[in-house]
């Protein structure tokens, strides 16, 4: 597009600085009437040559028919996101269990959250820890775990399920 | 009692007595109380002074974490690669301003504006020799013109008009090249910069739940990047060489105008750019919204039941929940404010440039249509008009970006 403007306004300034040299050169009389209207008409084609380029023309390349060198992606840093989720996971997991400890279940947790715990958590496991409630305790209480692991995370009971093995 | 004076017997009261004692009971009863309910809420506040304290000290270990792991050493590249004139606000450099917002250092006013006004005047000491330069020229054109007011051929008054003009003419476009190659600059720059800045305040977003906003803004910025620069690029910069043209020839000789043509082509350029930046930043600022919004109420109805709140930076956060989160907040906004003390940086310098080669120039006009030079007058006010353009183009496109970013701060 601006090889089309720069020749536009290459030809335009010749047509006039001709008329101003034609102007100056040509002596005062009948002639120099008649010069100055041909060059006013050949002025006017040059000025109004660009529209009949603009009829029939698509439209609808938008923005990018201004050219330009393409579109850089605007990507998201993944590496960060990926460590950002996993501290987050940690950080609730250490948490949750701390909650449950105190309510008289000590056991572990595992939060199943691959797009971080504030947009989707899609499962909880809980399951026996060294030195905590054993497996059979864990499946006599579960119910109780499960719901106060739900309502600490504002989750739905069916998303705690316990991890056996 | 039979034994006691007379007195003493009179002053004897069994109930009086037994009241007395009550009385006296009881206000010891009521400074035990007071001082063990001291002691205790003194117990109280140190364990809540000891909790807050351990929740910043979390908070400030999360925030040193998450600034090591994102990256944003291109961005810092980016502005190191900006000159002294164009890194004003800058000058520590990116980690230090970093840092110093996240602890709410965050810059006086005066700093900026000094820096502001050193530029502008350094900038109009150099922009000054052309115009007058033009208005010696001027005086040169009236004196000549009077001295060859006698000859037969108005001709010759022609020519001298011709040569002066095309001296003037030279002078305004070297500067005009200055204008233009400081403006092509500048989109790049502005290119560049949505290019390292949005990824990492995008993946920030990301993370703090902002999926739809980022989703939505990841094309829309892209397309920002691209096309609008391209726009300026390649159809506002020829366009304005196109009006400097006409503007310059149109004022060649007093029989061949080009004053309307030179209006036509600043306007459509103008009114193109505005169409532009007005429908993308409506388009952008509704997504935004609309997107935060629905943003909000995922991350909302994921929000914990919280069994403990501790007062910490002016709101309250759960004990650890929100810690990983608060520190990517503060770490975005810090990052964000970051970015717009860049951006201003990016466009302060060229803004300033061309408003005061606009001034000079207008100067330059006012000065030299009483000296007779009124062809060379029209010439640079009408220059001073098509400087606008560039202003737009540029001013257009920051705050286009500024929008952005706030729109990106806003959204958690």
């Amino acid at each position: 597009m601006s090889a089309e403007i720069g020749a536009w306004v290459l030809s335009v300034a010749g047509v006039i600085t001709l008329t101003v040299l034609l102007d100056i050169l040509l002596p005062e009389g009948q002639m120099n009437k008649y010069v100055k209207g041909i060059c006013s008409v050949v002025t006017i084609f040059v000025i109004i040559s660009p529209l009949p380029a603009f009829i029939g023309k698509d439209y609808r390349a938008g923005l990018s028919g201004f050219g330009g060198d393409g579109a850089a992606e605007i990507e998201t840093d993944g590496r960060f996101l990926e460590e950002f989720y996993q501290s987050e996971r940690k950080r609730t997991e250490k948490v949750l269990a701390d909650y449950l400890a105190a309510n008289g279940f000590k056991v572990g947790a595992e939060i199943v959250a691959p797009e971080g715990i504030y947009t989707n958590i899609e499962k909880v496991y809980i399951f026996s820890v060294d030195g905590g409630m054993s497996n059979d305790n864990v499946h006599i209480h579960m119910n109780e775990i499960r719901e106060l692991t739900a309502r600490r995370l504002s989750i739905e009971e069916k998303l705690v399920v316990e991890r056996t093995g | 009692m039979k034994s006691l004076h007379p007195f003493l017997k009179s002053l004897y009261r069994p109930s009086a007595v037994r009241y007395l004692l009550t009385a006296v009971l009881a206000f010891g009863a009521l400074l035990l109380s007071g001082f063990l309910i001291f002691v205790a809420a003194e117990n109280v506040a140190s364990a809540e002074t000891r909790e807050q304290e351990d929740l910043e000290k979390a908070l400030e270990d999360e925030i040193e974490s998450g600034l090591g792991n994102l990256d944003i050493r291109e961005f810092q590249e980016f502005v190191n690669s900006l000159d002294a004139k164009r890194r004003i606000l800058l000058r520590d450099g990116v980690s230090s301003v970093i840092k110093r917002t996240l602890v709410g250092e965050l810059g006086g006013v005066d700093e900026f504006a000094g820096e502001i006004k050193n530029l502008f005047f350094a900038v109009f000491l150099s922009a000054l020799p052309a115009a007058l330069t033009v208005i010696i020229i001027c005086i040169a054109e009236s004196m000549l013109t009077g001295l060859t007011s006698g000859f037969k051929q108005q001709s010759t008054s022609e020519i001298i008009h011709f040569v002066c003009y095309a001296a003037s003419t030279l002078i305004i476009l070297s500067e005009i090249v200055t204008a233009i190659s400081v403006t092509a600059e500048t989109v790049g720059n502005l290119k560049k910069f949505s290019e390292y800045l949005f990824p990492p305040l995008l993946t920030l977003m990301s993370a703090l739940g902002g999926r739809t906003m980022t989703a939505a803004y990841q094309p829309l910025l892209a397309a920002a990047s691209a096309g609008v620069i391209g726009l300026i690029s390649n159809f506002v910069l020829p366009v304005f060489i196109a009006t400097i043209v006409f503007s310059a020839i149109g004022n060649l000789s007093g029989n061949v105008k080009l004053e309307n043509l030179t209006k036509l082509t600043r306007n459509v350029a103008e009114w193109t750019l505005m169409a532009v930046f007005g429908v993308f930043i409506a388009f952008i600022t509704v997504q935004g919204i609309v997107g935060a919004a629905a943003d909000r109420i995922t991350v909302s109805a994921a929000k914990f039941a919280l069994s403990s709140y501790v007062p910490i930076l002016g709101g309250y956060l759960s004990d650890g929940f929100d810690l990983v989160y608060a520190s990517c907040v503060l770490i975005k906004n810090a990052l964000g404010y970051t970015g717009v003390l860049a951006l201003g940086s990016v466009v302060i310098y060229p803004i300033i440039l061309l408003a005061v080669q606009m001034l000079a120039l207008r100067l330059g006009a006012a000065v030299t249509e009483p000296l007779g030079g009124e062809r060379i007058s029209k010439f640079l006010t009408s220059v001073a008009k098509n400087l606008r353009l560039l202003i737009t183009a540029v001013a257009g496109t920051g705050f286009m970006f500024f929008i952005v970013i706030m729109l990106l701060l806003c959204s958690a």
